[in-house]
């Protein structure tokens, strides 16, 4: 609670110069989303792209930079946090790629394995989309999420001419709050709005006979669904994920609070409050691993912060394009060791 | 934003909250409030009452206040209980409302006005 | 009052941990406010609201609060809708929300809680045990256990049909004001008869102690059967309860109505086809299955009595909970159009058709307001009459708000005298002490204050309420 006021204005004048000055909340300027699509072969145009956001290639930035600050914070004195967190940031940003920490390079495989598994399930459906590679905008939610709202418009409308000039009519979003933005809030700032916006799950769930058949092999395991907040009540794509799961022969098991009334994962304040967060997160992880020790998410925050809790409490996190990955690959031994019993 | 359109929010704010009668049923459903070991004003509730009484000259902007505004997960949990839903009352976003009018005097290279 | 912030802070510190004690006003002010709509005064805000966790913690804290004579005021959910939560003058707020454990001993034929757990937490919990929670307040969601045997009330129960909370009670752990801590009751499931103490604190509005524990006895959970009756005119329904009570028929744990107004307004507003005039709706209970359903099925040709349009049992559970939550949400939606300001009329049964018109004539002829509207709706059955002053805009002073919640209560007050009646389900202090005083005189209430005193001789707990300050 001390210092939150000097520690918010911070990071809230570091998110919004950097999205102004790189479009990146991270004001990271090289491109760091693209390594993901090696050997897969997006075409680079079309009228309907796929569009990560970056949210899924973030996750081991998150992990650095929260870490970072969250480490330095009983330590270092308001300038010297000021210094890492604002200032030192227009000369960091870039230099954050060459950090390591323990586990980036697990949750940069892992981010690939789930956009690797999206695509191969549109592409198995006969729905292959584009990619902009270098040229995939973030599309600011985390400017509505805290309530930079003056921000918004600007941006908006640049990722949007962006996407103009891509010719792109289609967007399929693969995380809950990007599908959030773009086809809630992006019509508040355009006027004559007309990007068809959905979420894959959607797209996946109408084909659902199609993706069947594609599957190489049958998962036939127990999860418990963790469903995201904005993917229930802000989106309604609330029986998709379990529809889907059907089809991949995976049995679904319900918390006590889910659907509409699923709980936070604690990510949207992990960011600035670290102990607060933690305890959202375990009483969530509690919940649905007094259930089963699998768990199925479908958001990228979901996933960083589940995960966080795999060792301490014995739990797995899945993120539903990892199970796609698996449905569609041949080789079942890695998968069956991964699942915990 | 200009002091008309920061009036004109502040106003909004405040039509809004008058919908709320404090029934507290959103309470216990805030993630938030059961972290905080129920903490009154760790919940949507109460995060309403103190955007209410800042825009009324009540209360400051410091750090408590900002802690409580800015712990919100915006997870919406509170639109499901909330009774003035009749009003259409929107907990999750006149809480995002109270942090717009906050970065005002929050975000740097701007010219702080006081709320 | 002279206080020294930082020594408070230090000594409550000492007591709770730092962590549990709140100086700060964002939070003095979000516990300071209650369900009343005008805003909180200088006055109501305190210096610091501690959260302890034992019984032991709140004794330092009132043996504190006495050696500095700084008033202590209990803080359950806020929810009294006479103003009992509100606190009156500024002292330090008491937030019993940390003290949540629950014990169930279906062995010993009674569950143990702590004060702060949240009804519906209770209900959970001893659904487990099959178990039946005597209690039914509107906002169970929120409303704690420890605030609701402190004001002892059923609701939306039919008193005659079960009882108050009071009479499940079998002993207490309390906190006097003067920091002993007092055991009372027993812990076998015959209650104790005479001048057991627990029946002093049953009901007591935080006046004369804070209940640290209670030990309830296990019902075990009834069986139901629903009953919906149509009617044309709500004076149909008060001639069916006041015939019930005549003929001495067992009276349903439930028995709730919409007037005509409320009726459209509520079935509108969850999408079921508008009512031609009012509607009652009932739950019948019994211990035994055939039971509650013989009861349902005498209950149903009994209602004939009132004429009503179509009277029948609703076996259809969705069906059900449609037309039930219609209650809740007529008052949901009636606030987007305005404002209601409430109040009780308990009156003696054989009045209850006087009462509800004079309570009509009441509303229609405000001082402070021209041409509010009335509507009613409620446990008719009990009996008790909500009767509401509906105003059609939201913009209204701040003072015009106190004006109208007071003489609509002083009003209904005057009512409930000349009918017979106690006033029902919220309380008799705070805002009720004139009532209080009007009904039962002046000896009752000096009798009531030298109580106070006598277990409170420094006024430390919930100051102000006795004497009926806002």
């Amino acid at each position: 609670m001390k210092r939150s006021k000097r520690f918010i204005s911070e990071v809230l004048s570091t998110l919004k110069d950097n999205i102004q000055r790189t479009g990146d909340p991270f004001g990271i300027k090289s491109v760091y989303w693209t390594g993901w699509t090696k050997g897969l072969d997006l075409p680079r145009s079309g009228e309907t792209i796929l569009l990560t956001a970056r949210m899924y290639q973030m996750l081991p930035y998150i992990t650095n930079i929260t870490g970072l600050v969250a480490s330095a914070r009983p330590f270092i004195s308001r300038r010297g946090l000021a210094t890492i967190v604002n200032v030192g940031n227009r000369i960091m940003g870039d230099k954050i790629l060459k950090v390591k920490s323990l586990g980036s390079k697990n949750i940069r495989s892992k981010g690939k394995k789930v956009l690797t598994g999206m695509v191969n399930a549109l592409s198995a459906i006969g729905q292959r989309p584009a990619y902009l590679y270098e040229d995939e905008p973030y599309t600011g939610v985390l400017l509505y999420d805290l309530g930079l709202d003056e921000y918004i418009e600007d941006h908006v409308k640049k990722v949007y001419s962006l996407l103009k000039n891509h010719n792109v009519k289609k967007v399929i979003g693969v995380d809950p709050h990007t599908v959030f933005m773009l086809k809630k809030i992006y019509p508040k700032y355009i006027t004559n709005y007309d990007i068809e916006v959905k979420h894959y799950l959607e797209i996946l769930s109408e084909n659902k006979d199609a993706l069947r058949k594609a599957c190489r092999k049958s998962l036939d395991k127990e999860f418990v669904i963790h469903d995201s907040c904005y993917m229930t009540r802000e989106l309604g794509i609330i029986e998709q994920v379990r529809r889907i799961s059907a089809s991949l022969d995976i049995t679904i098991m319900e918390p006590e609070n889910n659907k509409l009334d699923t709980a936070c994962c604690g990510g949207p304040i992990e960011y600035a409050f670290r102990d607060l967060t933690e305890k959202v997160s375990k009483t969530r992880v509690q919940e649905l691993s007094s259930i089963s020790k699998n768990i199925i998410v479908e958001c990228p925050i979901c996933l960083i912060n589940l995960r966080k809790y795999e060792k301490e409490m014995g739990i797995k996190v899945w993120d539903m394009g990892e199970l796609l990955f698996e449905a569609l690959v041949y080789d079942n031994k890695k998968f069956n060791n991964s699942y915990k019993s | 934003m200009d002091i008309k359109e920061s009036q004109s929010l502040r106003d909004t704010l405040l039509k809004e909250i008058a919908k709320c009668r404090a029934c507290r049923f959103c309470i216990d459903v805030c993630p938030a409030y059961q972290a905080s070991e129920w903490v009154e004003n760790m919940s949507p509730y109460g995060r309403l009452q103190i955007l209410k009484y800042l825009i009324n000259g009540t209360l400051e902007e410091d750090d408590p206040l900002i802690y409580s505004l800015y712990s919100c997960l915006q997870c919406g949990r509170c639109d499901r209980l909330c009774k003035a839903k009749g009003q259409n009352l929107e907990v999750a976003n006149l809480i995002r409302l109270g942090k717009y009018l906050l970065s005002q005097g929050l975000v740097k290279g701007k010219k702080s006005e006081k709320v | 009052m002279d206080i020294n912030m930082s020594k408070l802070t230090k000594d409550l510190g000492k007591i709770v941990g730092k962590e549990h004690v709140f100086t700060d006003k964002p939070t003095a002010v979000v516990y300071a406010k209650d369900t009343m709509p005008w805003d909180v005064e200088e006055k109501n805000i305190p210096y610091a609201v501690v959260r302890p966790s034992n019984s032991q913690e709140i004794s330092k804290i009132l043996k504190y609060a006495n050696e500095k004579l700084i008033p202590v005021h209990i803080h359950g959910s806020g929810t009294s809708l006479v103003g009992l939560a509100r606190p009156k003058t500024k002292g330090i707020v008491l937030d019993t929300a940390r003290m949540k454990k629950i014990n169930v001993y279906p062995e010993r034929g009674y569950f143990e809680v702590e004060p702060g757990l949240h009804l519906v937490q209770v209900k959970k919990e001893l659904a487990k045990y099959n178990a039946l929670l005597p209690l039914f307040p509107g906002s169970e969601l929120v409303a704690t256990i420890g605030g609701t045997v402190a004001v002892n009330t059923s609701a939306h129960g039919v008193d005659a049909a079960l009882g108050k909370p009071g009479d499940f009670v079998l002993g207490f752990e309390v906190v006097l004001p003067t920091g002993e801590i007092i055991y009372t009751g027993t812990e076998s499931t015959r209650r104790a008869a005479g001048i057991d103490p627990t029946k002093f604190f049953v009901g007591s509005e935080g006046l004369l102690g804070v209940l640290t524990l209670l030990r309830i006895r296990l019902l075990p959970l009834p069986y139901f059967k629903q009953i919906v009756a149509y009617y044309n005119k709500t004076e149909d329904i008060i001639d069916t309860v006041m015939e019930m009570y005549k003929q001495g028929i067992h009276p349903p744990l439930f028995y709730e109505f919409l007037d005509e107004r409320a009726a459209k307004i509520g079935f509108e507003a969850v999408g079921l086809e508008e009512p031609i005039g009012a509607v009652a709706m009932m739950r019948v209970h019994s211990w035994s299955k055939v039971g509650s359903e013989d009861k349902a099925q005498n209950f149903l040709k009994f209602l004939q009595v009132g004429n009503p349009i179509e009277a029948k049992i609703v076996e259809d559970i969705d069906e059900w909970n449609l037309i039930w939550s219609s209650r809740a949400e007529a008052g949901n939606y009636m606030y987007r159009l305005g404002m209601t300001f409430g109040s009780e009329i308990s009156p003696r049964v054989d009045k209850l058709r006087e009462a509800f018109h004079e309570a009509q004539l009441i509303v229609k002829n405000l001082k402070s307001y021209n041409n509010a509207e009335f509507i009613s709706f409620g446990h008719i059955g009990a009996p008790t009459i909500h009767a509401y002053a509906f105003i059609p805009t939201k913009d209204i002073s701040n003072d015009l708000k106190k004006a109208l919640t007071l003489e609509m209560r002083e009003k209904t007050e005057d009512l409930n005298i000349k009918y017979g009646g106690c006033g029902g389900e919220w309380g008799l202090t705070a805002q009720r002490v004139s009532f209080l005083k009007k009904k039962y005189g002046e000896s009752l209430y000096e009798l009531l204050v030298r109580m106070k005193k006598a277990l409170d001789p420094n006024d430390i707990l919930n100051r102000g309420n006795l004497q009926g300050w806002i």
